[in-house]
Parts: C-alpha cells; sequence; structure tokens
C-alpha cells in the first residue's frame, strides 16, 4: 500500500484522486490523467476570469486562516512594475497537521500546476515552495518533479510554445513554526531570522523582496487545477454554502483508523471520528477533540456534532484552522496536553514581543508545577488570566494560537485542573498510551 | 502640501500631517504613550507592545507606534483596557527581569523604573524560576547582562542604521534570545558607547562606570567636547571633583544624543597622574616645577635672546584651540615674536576651503546641513573618523530623509556603504576631482559641503 | 574554505535559484546542506557563507540561533528525533522518548560517546496520524513501538564506516 494508511470508502477524492495509481508522482501520470490541462484552460482565460472562478469555488485558505483565496489574489496590484512572486507554503509545523506531506509526495505536478495557474492570474513568472527543513525527502521529490516538468516543457521560457513562462524553485527552511506564519516566512525565504513583518503592508503589495506575492498553503494552490477544470461553481457545491471544496482531514490519537482522509467540506465531525476513524480506540469513550490543528480550542465531547466547515466551527467558538482533527479519550490528562501544546509554543515562540515571548514561558513553567501536583487553587484562574492577557496583544498570531486553547482547557475541565491540586498526582498517569506492536 | 489629518485622541481634537505616527502626535499633544521599542529616528519594531491603545472601530488594541493618524480616526490611551494591558505587559516583563535594582547602574534612571512606578505591576503573582544567564563582557567598554534585557533592540539598531557600524545583533529564540556582539564572545567596533545609553535598563552598562555611584551621587555637568572640532555638547557626571562619567542622556546640544567614544570617555585626562598641573623648566636635565611668572618670564626671555640676535621664529598652532586662543596666538606670533610663519597640525586643506569660498561667509555648512539638505559630498576625509558626528548627521539624513551621499576617498570609508556614489582618488589627489566638479556643478549646485 | 565538488556544485545551484542581487537567500539552504556534510556549523562556515551572500558574520550568526535544526556542534552520525507533541502524546510518544534515552544511556541533544547515534525530542514532524513518530536524519518511521525503536537502534549500531 502506497500510502501510510488505508484509504476511507467515505473519502471524496478530489486533491487526492491520483494518489493510489502507480507512479502517482511522475508526469507520465499526471498527463495521463488530466494533468496540467487546468493550466491550458487557463492560459485561454484572463486574469480576472481565473480569480473569479477562484472565487466561486468559495476555497479558503487551508493553512489555517482560512482567508478567501480568490479575495487574496485580487489585492496583487495588476500594474506593478516589480516582478511578482508565487509563494508556496509548505512549513507545515502545526501539531496534528500532515497533509501537506501526503499531498507533494503523492501529487507533486498538482502542486507545480496550482502555483502556475497562480501565476497567470496575477501576472507572475516565478515561484516558490517553502518547505520546512525536515521534509529533506519531499524538497527532493519536487526537485524531481520541477525537473521533470523542465524537462518536459511545462516549466520554463515558453511553456508548451504559449509564450508563457513560469520558473519554480525549492527553498529550505530549518526548524521554526513561526515560519509558518506569512511575513516570516518571507523573512526567512530572504535568509534573516523568521520574526514577522509589521502589516501593513500585506504581501500581495510587499512581500519577497518587497514585491507583489502570492502567500498560499499548500493544498490551497493544489486545489485549484480541479477549480478551474470542473469550474469553481461545480467545485462549491461539493462543501456547503460559503465553504466550498474538499479538504484533507488528518485524523489522529485515541481513534482505530488514524489517518488522512479527503473529504466535503461539512462533513459531520462525530461522523468522522466514528465512521471515517473507524471509532474510539479500545471502545473508550470520548472526552475531547481538538478540531484544526493545536491553535484551536478544543471540544468537548457534546460538542462534536458539527459540520467541519470553517464558518461552523467558528460559531462554536473553535477553528477549522488547519484539519488536524487530534481525538482524546476519557483516559486523556487534559492538564497533560494543556502543558504540552503551551511547552510547543514557549519553544516555538520567536521572541519578538513582549507578551508571548514571556507570557508562554511563564504558563508552560506554571502548568508544569501544576501538573506536578505543585499548583495553587487560585493559579487555575491565573492561568486563564495570563492567556487573555496575551490574546490579541501580540505581535502575530502565535500569542493568540498560544492563549486561545488554554483558555478552553481551563473553562472546559476545570475538573481535571482541580484534581491536580493539593499535591495529589495526576489521575491519569497509569493509563499507559502506547500502542500495540 | 497635503491637508492635514483631523483626528482625536482622549477627546482632544488635533491634526496632523499624513502619515503622521499617533504616538508622534499623541506627544506633540501633550499625551504620553510608554514605549520601549519605539525609538524616533530608527526602524519600527512594534515588538515591546507597551504603546498599546484604544482605537475605535477597530476590534483589538492597536500599537501607537505604528500606526498613521487617520481622519475622523478617535484615540483612546486612559481605558481600563489599555491600562490593563500596560500593566500585563510589564508583569510579563518582570517574570525574567531581575530584581537587581539596588547593585544596577541604570537604577535611578531606568525607564523600566519609570514605567512600573507609573503603570503598575508592583506585585508579581510569578513564583517559578527566571530564566539566567551569566553576565558577559564584550569589550573594555560594554558590558551585557542578559537577564536584564528586555530586548527592545534600540542597541542594535542604534548601531547598524545610527552608527553604520552593525556590531550587534540578535541570537536564539524566544525567551533565550540574547543581544549578540560581532565576534561571538566580544565586540570589534567603534567603543563609541552610544549602544549604553540608549538602553533603557542596565542591561548594556559602561566598564568604565560600573559600580562608581549612583546617578542622584553626581553633579551633572554640561560642557563641549574639545576632542574634535564638532562642538559636541557632553554631559559630565562630577562626584567628589572627579569625572566619573560623560554621556548626553538629556539630548541638549547640536548633537541630540550622539557622542563618539571620545566624547563621551575621553576625560580620564583631568585626573590623569601624567596631567601637567603646573608649568615645569628644565634644570640640570630634571623638570623642576615653577610658578606661571617664573615660567612666563624664562620664555620670553629666551625668546627676547633669539629675536636680539636676529633668530627666526615658527609658530605650530593646533586646530583644536578655539578660534580666539587662535586669534591670540597668530597676533602674538606677528606681533610679539614679528613672524608671518604661522601654521597648523592639518586636518583638512584650508588653503583650498578658503580658496572656495572666496570671500562667502554664508557659504560654509552647519552641522544641521548635514541633517537636512538633499546631498553631502565627501572629500578626502574618513568622516566617521575624524568628525563623527558630522558623518552620524549624514547618515541620519540618508536613513530619514533620503539624502544622496557622494564620497570621493583615496580608501574605503565608512560612507561607502550609503553613498549613492563612490570615487576611489589617488591618495593626496582626491581635490582633483573636486575641482573638476567645481567646474561642473557650479551651476546646479552639486559642490555638497558648500551651501548653494 | 574549501569545499567539496558536491558542495560546491550545491551552493552554486542554490545561489542560482534567486535573482541577482538577492544573494541573501541563500543564507538558510547553504549552511542547511554544508551542515549536513561536515556536521556542524563551523565558524569558517559562517565567514565562506557570509562572503558568499555579502552579508556580515554577525548576520550568519543570527539565523544560526533562531533555527532548531542549526547546531554548532556536531550531532551523531544518526540524529535519533522523537516527537512528543500533542498527537504522538497521546499514543505514548513520551514513553517512547524516555525508553529512547534508556535504551542509548544519553539525554537531549546529547551524543553517545562513540560518536554514532544522538538523541532529540522533537516538535511536530507532520507524521500525527501515523504516531508515533520518529525521524532519523531526515528519514521518517511511523507507529513505532518501543520494540520498533529498539530494533531501529541496533540496525544503526551496526552501521560502521561511511
Amino acid at each position: 500500500m502506497p500510502l501510510y494508511n488505508e484509504p476511507s470508502p467515505l473519502e471524496v477524492r478530489v486533491l487526492s484522486k491520483r494518489f493510489l495509481l502507480p507512479n502517482s508522482a511522475s508526469i507520465d501520470t499526471y498527463l495521463a490523467n488530466e494533468g496540467y490541462q487546468a493550466w491550458r484552460k487557463a492560459v485561454g482565460m484572463t486574469q480576472d476570469e481565473i480569480i473569479n472562478e477562484v472565487k466561486a469555488s468559495n476555497l479558503r485558505g487551508r493553512g489555517g486562516a482560512g482567508f478567501p483565496t480568490g479575495m487574496k489574489w485580487s489585492f496583487v496590484p495588476r500594474n506593478s512594475p516589480k516582478p511578482k512572486y508565487i509563494m508556496v507554503n509548505a512549513d507545515e509545523s502545526e501539531p496534528g497537521t500532515c497533509k501537506d506531506r501526503v499531498l507533494m509526495e503523492f501529487d507533486p505536478h498538482q502542486l507545480i500546476e496550482g502555483m502556475m495557474i497562480a501565476g497567470l492570474a496575477v501576472g507572475s513568472q516565478a515561484g516558490y515552495i517553502y518547505i520546512r527543513g525536515e521534509y529533506r525527502y519531499l524538497i527532493d521529490i519536487m526537485d524531481k518533479a520541477i525537473d521533470e516538468a523542465y524537462a518536459r516543457g511545462w516549466l520554463g521560457d515558453n511553456i508548451q510554445g504559449t509564450g508563457v513562462k513560469f520558473e519554480v524553485r525549492t527553498h529550505t527552511g530549518a526548524g521554526a513554526y513561526e515560519c509558518g506564519e506569512e511575513s516570516a516566512l518571507l523573512e526567512s525565504f530572504e535568509g534573516k531570522r523568521g520574526v514577522p513583518r509589521i502589516r501593513p503592508p500585506f504581501p500581495a503589495v510587499a512581500g519577497a523582496y518587497q514585491c507583489p506575492t502570492v502567500l498560499n498553503n499548500v493544498e490551497t494552490y493544489c486545489s485549484v487545477p480541479s477549480i478551474i477544470l470542473m469550474g469553481g461553481a461545480s467545485w462549491a457545491a461539493l462543501g456547503t454554502p460559503k465553504n466550498g471544496g474538499t479538504r484533507l482531514f488528518c485524523l489522529s490519537g485515541h481513534i482505530n483508523k488514524p489517518g488522512v482522509y479527503e473529504l466535503p467540506m461539512g462533513f459531520n465531525l462525530m461522523r468522522m471520528i466514528n465512521e471515517v476513524g473507524g471509532g474510539m480506540r479500545g471502545g473508550k469513550k470520548l472526552k475531547a477533540v481538538i478540531p484544526g490543528g493545536s491553535s484551536c480550542p478544543v471540544l468537548k465531547a457534546d460538542e462534536c456534532d458539527v459540520a467541519m466547515d470553517y464558518d461552523s466551527v467558528a460559531a462554536i467558538k473553535s477553528m477549522l484552522g488547519s484539519g488536524g482533527v487530534v481525538v482524546m479519550d476519557e483516559d486523556t490528562c487534559m492538564v497533560k496536553a494543556a502543558l504540552r501544546i503551551m511547552k510547543f509554543y514557549a519553544h516555538e515562540s520567536c521572541g519578538w514581543c513582549i507578551p508571548c515571548r514571556e507570557g508562554t514561558t511563564w504558563l508552560r513553567k506554571v502548568l508544569s508545577r501544576f501538573h506536578d501536583g505543585m499548583g495553587r487553587r487560585d493559579e487555575i484562574d491565573m492561568i486563564g488570566d495570563l492567556s487573555k492577557s496575551i490574546l490579541g496583544r501580540t505581535f502575530c498570531p502565535l500569542g493568540d494560537a498560544a492563549a486561545m486553547p488554554t483558555i478552553a482547557f481551563v473553562e472546559k475541565f476545570r475538573d481535571d485542573f482541580e484534581a491536580h491540586l493539593d499535591g495529589k498526582p495526576c489521575p491519569y498517569e497509569n493509563a499507559s498510551q502506547l500502542v500495540m506492536a | 502640501m497635503a491637508d492635514p489629518v483631523k483626528f482625536t485622541i482622549d477627546g482632544q481634537e488635533l491634526e496632523a500631517a499624513p502619515g503622521t505616527l499617533v504616538i508622534e502626535a499623541a506627544k506633540k499633544a501633550g499625551i504620553e504613550i510608554p514605549s520601549f521599542c519605539y525609538y524616533e529616528g530608527y526602524s519600527l519594531q512594534a515588538a515591546c507592545r507597551m504603546c498599546l491603545v484604544e482605537v475605535e472601530k477597530m476590534p483589538k488594541m492597536q500599537v501607537a507606534c505604528t500606526l498613521p493618524v487617520g481622519p475622523g480616526m478617535v484615540v483612546k490611551t486612559n481605558t481600563p483596557q489599555v491600562v490593563a494591558a500596560r500593566k500585563s505587559t510589564l508583569e510579563f516583563l518582570l517574570t525574567n527581569h531581575p530584581l537587581d535594582c539596588p547593585i544596577c547602574d541604570k537604577g535611578g534612571e531606568c525607564e523600566l523604573q519609570d514605567m512600573v512606578f507609573r503603570y503598575g505591576a508592583a506585585e508579581s503573582r510569578f513564583t517559578d524560576n527566571k530564566v539566567h544567564v551569566d553576565e558577559q563582557q564584550w569589550s573594555p567598554v560594554v558590558f551585557y547582562d542578559g537577564p536584564r534585557c528586555i530586548l527592545c533592540f534600540r542597541c542594535v539598531r542604534v548601531c547598524r542604521e545610527g552608527m553604520g557600524v552593525g556590531a550587534l545583533g540578535v541570537i536564539n529564540r524566544g525567551v533565550v534570545s540574547l543581544i549578540a556582539p560581532n565576534e561571538g564572545d566580544h565586540l570589534e567596533c567603534d567603543e563609541c558607547g552610544m549602544c549604553i545609553d540608549i538602553c533603557p535598563v542596565g542591561a548594556l552598562t559602561s566598564g568604565s562606570y560600573r559600580y562608581k555611584t549612583r546617578p542622584w551621587e553626581m553633579e551633572h555637568v554640561g560642557t563641549i567636547c574639545t576632542h574634535c572640532s564638532n562642538g559636541c555638547k557632553t554631559t559630565l557626571g562630577v562626584r567628589n571633583d572627579e569625572i566619573i562619567r560623560g554621556n548626553n542622556r538629556d539630548r541638549s546640544g547640536i548633537n541630540g544624543e550622539f557622542l563618539c567614544i571620545k566624547g563621551r570617555y575621553a576625560f580620564d585626562f583631568t585626573n590623569h597622574p601624567e596631567r601637567l598641573q603646573t608649568p615645569m623648566i628644565r634644570e640640570g636635565g630634571q623638570l623642576k616645577e615653577v610658578s606661571w611668572s617664573q615660567a612666563l618670564k624664562f620664555v620670553a626671555t629666551r625668546f627676547n635672546e633669539i629675536k636680539q640676535r636676529g633668530g627666526k621664529f615658527g609658530v605650530i598652532g593646533s586646530t583644536r584651540t578655539t578660534n580666539e586662543e587662535n586669534y591670540y596666538l597668530q597676533k602674538f606670533a606677528r606681533l610679539g615674536l614679528g613672524t608671518n610663519n604661522i601654521d597648523h597640525h592639518r586636518t583638512g586643506d584650508v588653503v583650498s576651503l578658503v580658496d572656495t569660498l572666496s570671500g562667502r561667509t554664508d557659504a560654509l555648512a552647519t552641522s544641521d546641513d548635514f541633517l537636512n539638505r538633499k546631498a553631502v559630498l565627501i572629500i578626502g576625509t574618513d568622516l566617521s573618523v575624524e568628525q563623527p558626528f558630522l558623518a552620524f548627521q549624514a547618515r541620519t539624513n540618508q536613513r530619514l530623509r533620503g539624502a544622496h551621499i557622494y564620497v570621493v576617498t583615496a580608501g574605503p570609508v565608512r560612507e561607502d556603504q550609503c553613498a549613492a556614489q563612490v570615487v576611489r582618488a589617488a591618495r593626496g589627489g582626491e581635490l582633483g576631482f573636486g575641482s573638476d566638479a567645481r567646474g561642473a556643478g557650479e551651476g546646479t549646485g552639486t559642490g555638497g559641503c558648500l551651501r548653494r | 574554505m574549501t569545499l567539496s565538488p558536491q558542495l560546491e556544485a550545491r551552493f552554486q545551484k542554490i545561489l542560482s535559484s534567486y535573482p541577482k542581487g538577492r544573494e541573501r537567500s541563500a543564507v538558510i539552504p547553504m549552511l542547511m546542506y554544508a551542515q549536513d556534510e561536515i556536521g556542524s556549523i563551523t565558524r569558517e562556515l559562517v565567514e565562506e557563507v557570509a562572503k558568499r551572500t555579502g552579508i556580515q558574520p554577525l548576520q550568519v550568526d543570527e539565523v544560526i540561533g533562531y533555527y532548531s535544526m542549526m547546531h554548532r556542534k556536531p550531532l551523531g552520525k544518526y540524529h535519533v528525533q522523537v516527537c512528543t507533541n500533542i498527537s504522538c502524546l497521546l499514543v505514548g510518544g513520551e514513553e517512547l522518548y524516555e525508553h529512547a534515552c534508556k535504551k542509548l544511556g544519553i539525554g537531549h541533544k546529547e551524543v553517545t560517546e562513540d560518536g554514532q547515534i544522538s538523541l532529540e525530542e522533537v516538535e511536530c514532524m507532520g507524521a500525527c496520524s501515523w504516531a508515533p513518530a520518529v525521524q532519523v536524519n531526515y528519514d521518517f518511521h511511523h507507529f513505532v513501538t518501543p520494540e520498533k525503536l529498539d530494533r531501529l537502534i541496533e540496525d544503526l549500531r551496526k552501521v560502521k564506516g561511511t
């Protein structure tokens, strides 16, 4: 089996339609299966037509923020004399997320084609794929696909004799979650520390090298060829109103069939856990779910009957985020979960601004002490209070990403916190988490 | 000129030029918005978050240091939310900042102390261990105390942008971020001390001042530095008849807060054991202390003897003495000694300068011109070394107003970095270029140091 | 600094990826590929990269300290990275890491005496749905149990020479 997990019969394969083909990554497979046909169609469209098609699809950024993609592309100033760039955010580091990996591994040409269409839409002739340093093998796969594309005339100065020019290169990261933030990614791309920029101006106007830049997630670009081929409205109809299409969901945690699955937007979360994810491991009860990567507030079991699209999850005060669905059973210590997540943010904080830099480390220390049984009762409220002092006050959303989940853990699972008071040992400590061999 | 923007801060109706930052507009109206990282004249950071204010119709609080005033904007700098935000930012900062006040050189002059005094956070809820690194000495003058550092990055900016040196950077990530020197464990730099004085807290301290005194124990005396002709004001801290330090933190004088290594540190000659305190006459191979009247009589007698027998005199003055002193010197030479052989240690080609001026007294530039004119032409001088304040002005001009700097020197100079054009001429031949340019540039007024 | 022909070729390829005047973009890729070959980022390498990209060595130092994957001291020939972030934590990532510490007799970012293996507790590496996840250098290993890890380490120990 070429994939890392068994596919599910409930999947709606649009982005992943070529994954199961033999040699799915090769250009021959790609060309034999509608490959680069969307680009051909787009060459015959005007810039406005392409952007309108993407707008009609209701495609929203798949990296986590969910910003409408067509609108983002329309912000690029058409008449700028500066060169324009298509930048791919392949920094995938949000805990719970592993979808961009399979998109690049099993269908690299789809990403290239998506970039090329974006290039046509905004008038760009060059793109870079910023890939996290740990994904070295994917840099090799993308480089190979790029070389294939050049060799067969799908990239370069005069693509298929149309006169259109487009160049693509990969670029490696070096281990920093903050570089997934769009302006920090640009700084890192320019050879500097991954510290975000003051905005405005936004990347669409002043991005890579202060030139107009489209910056989107891997999955966002990968969705574009299908949108062009089937038409924006048809693609939108696969999902729910204002939340078009399908997306790759990464199911992980205490389920029988963890894996990456392509499902329509709006798929019900409980169905996802039970029918796609094979239900709770060992027959345990569901306790909590993180719906879209560690930055999203946790949902209690009774909140999980929700459509997985941006608007529905936002309505219950969480986020669809990166699609990283982390499922936790009744034997999970929520203080431990809160601690581990805060440890991550404290480690990844770039250090630029005071509330995030100092606040995340403070919270990690308090949560650690708390989990060890040495917390005070008034510190439970203090944890929420400190998180609220970080929220909305930082230079970039990493502060919010650390604060919001922590507030949710304290508000929704106060019992778990109280169970650690007065030196009591963690009530979940004995439950061994190791999977059977 | 564009129409001024009308806006409101704390109920006051104000107006300002478009592009004015809210923090600056507030300051002009007498409303103080606190900040650590914002520093006028240097690049914006928005890092400390102290200047967060409420702006109507914007869902989140905004940093006043990067927000330009907008028409009809309503800003509030003192709501409960803003007050709480400032207090919590200080509380966050104090989690790792050590309680060094009793022994820290900055005590009494510290912006963090001032902020905590004004905006609260006297009680901390932090009961865990602080992040600690040992103090480091980076050069004879610069000491860095990592735990005290609030990472406002002023030092990095003043060194790179202000001084054009760039000897300081930021390393590591998150709460273990630190300022770092260019040679890994030490600094190779001008030792000007700008970083020490711009530091709002006691993270960067001076090796020559450390642990000597508390600032309120000194008498502060403003004077003019005489180490070059720029005439920078320096404020000397004096205690028990000893000069302990020099700086210009009050930003008075033509030099604002600029001082070079000499203005800041080169006062140690005053109490140096080898400083001459009285006149001395050599008698029998030994220098003997004498009174002024004895010394003057001795010199006058000898000069008269030489004059009687028809000997020739030559007088070498200094460009470092005042104009008044030089006037008296040449008068003494001509009338007293009867000679016109007067010269000075040449640090500039005065003859060519006088020639160029051709009697125009209005053509001499001021240090202010270096800061404000559209272009500056530097000929045959290593400006950062010989006239540091003028170099600072020119660099600031280029950075903030896009002025064009033109350099004509024999070897590379610091100004090459920010120059619009650089010409390497043979040593001694720099003015050869200049005279052609004078001919060519007269009409268009590109002779930089001379006002049009 | 003299580079091996492969590294020199790699440096040229990297530099050619960026428009003229934008050589600074090459800093991080150069450091990463050079580190793989040399073993760590040395003072010499810093100066070489600074020279080739037109920046000060201090500006290269700033970058090194920021990125988790860059190190100034050599790690083991095989760097074992165990994730303990949330998805791996839930299925035993922490126990797996502690097991690795015991098995190797070293801790976080430490190297075995013979320089063969080093260990690091890492953040999410993008294998959440196939957890617990371990990376050895750049190779991914999924659904890792203590037993699987033992076999993996045994295999690494057997490999000698280049």
